[in-house]
């Protein structure tokens, strides 16, 4: 049984897992920013429900403070998209990558997918706490539009390294 | 032999299994809010109702992944495809969006709902507003199967099965 195994992990060719390896890079980093994205508009939704109950009036400013944290699910779709052109996808024929560019590949989608979840998510906790502002003080809405873009800054961080290394193939 | 076709076909459960427990964790919730506010105003029934279905949708979109991933596996045509490892390892990757952002946005989407239940508890000509907001969720969720389905569906030539 483990000498079966040994030989067919041995007689395994590892350079067939490079493209897969890399679509599963490309999947993390369309489904895991997507995801952040999901959770802070969501967190910001909470919060503009309890915002609408008190004054209604104030819903083009829910709107949009919820815009704000969704912008890492589109950053992740551009990357995704990226990677699949430079696998090959949409050229009608699949690039070949060793085993070891395939983990390259991955790597470079990881900053977006594991940026993008977190940033996300806490994009949306800035973005549902300026909501308290804008309840309160009419008048301070950049201000905490500022505060929210000053998160932005890191996941257009992470694109670009993302984007910098997806180049390279 | 069976290895890349397993990778698949757990790729495809993935898909609906996770995106079914977001959509089922984000309807749960909405139903509890909604019977809470059910037993104040009874004839807000309707309202209530159709913000439950809406984090339900997950689960549909995870559905439709998985049954467009057996069908590229040639599940229903009664005659399996032959894959070896990386090329299952491929259709696994295509159901991923979907199933991981599948339960993530539904349980968000289903928290954001269940706020805006509290608001048209107080404010009823609201429910228009309560729903844009839950729909701005929705859209990720979208853009994922998007993603599943755009892989799933050029992967079957690509690879030549």
């Amino acid at each position: 049984m483990t000498d079966s195994f040994v030989s067919l992990l041995s007689s395994f060719d590892w350079n067939t897992l490079g493209v897969p390896i890399g679509l599963v890079g490309a999947a993390l980093a369309v489904g895991l920013p997507c995801s952040g994205s999901a959770k802070g508009v969501g967190r910001v939704g909470e919060a503009g429900a309890g915002l609408l109950t008190v004054e209604p009036a104030k819903f083009s400013r829910a709107l949009i403070f919820q815009i704000l944290p969704g912008t890492q699910g589109l950053y992740g779709l551009v990357v995704w998209f990226l990677a699949l052109m430079k696998l090959g996808f949409f050229s009608g024929s699949l690039v070949s990558l060793s085993f070891m560019e395939g983990l390259k590949f991955f790597a470079a989608c990881m900053p977006i997918a594991v940026g993008g979840f977190i940033f996300g998510s806490v994009q949306g906790r800035i973005c549902s706490n300026g909501l308290a502002i804008v309840a309160k003080r009419q008048g301070d809405l950049s201000k905490s539009i500022i505060m929210a873009i000053m998160m932005e800054f890191y996941s257009i961080l992470t694109f670009l390294a993302t984007f910098l290394m997806l180049n390279d193939f | 032999m069976y290895t890349g076709l397993g990778l698949a076909f757990l790729g495809s459960a993935i898909a609906v299994g996770l995106a079914c427990s977001g959509s089922a964790k984000g309807v749960g919730i909405v139903g509890e809010v909604g019977s809470n506010l059910l037993s104040e105003q009874p004839e807000r029934f309707s309202s209530v109702l159709i913000y439950q279905i809406i984090p339900g949708t997950q689960g549909l979109y995870g559905l439709v992944a998985w049954f467009f991933a057996l069908m590229k596996l040639g599940f229903f045509s009664g005659q399996l495809v032959q894959l070896d490892f990386g090329q299952g390892l491929m259709f696994f990757a295509a159901c991923l969006p979907i199933g991981i952002c599948g339960f993530i946005s539904a349980f968000a989407q289903g928290k954001c709902t269940a706020a805006s239940i509290h608001m048209i508890a107080k404010r009823p000509d609201q429910l228009s507003k309560g729903i844009i907001m839950a729909i701005m969720v929705e859209f990720y969720a979208i853009l994922s199967l998007l993603a599943t389905f755009l892989m799933l569906n050029s992967l079957d030539t690509l690879l030549g099965l």
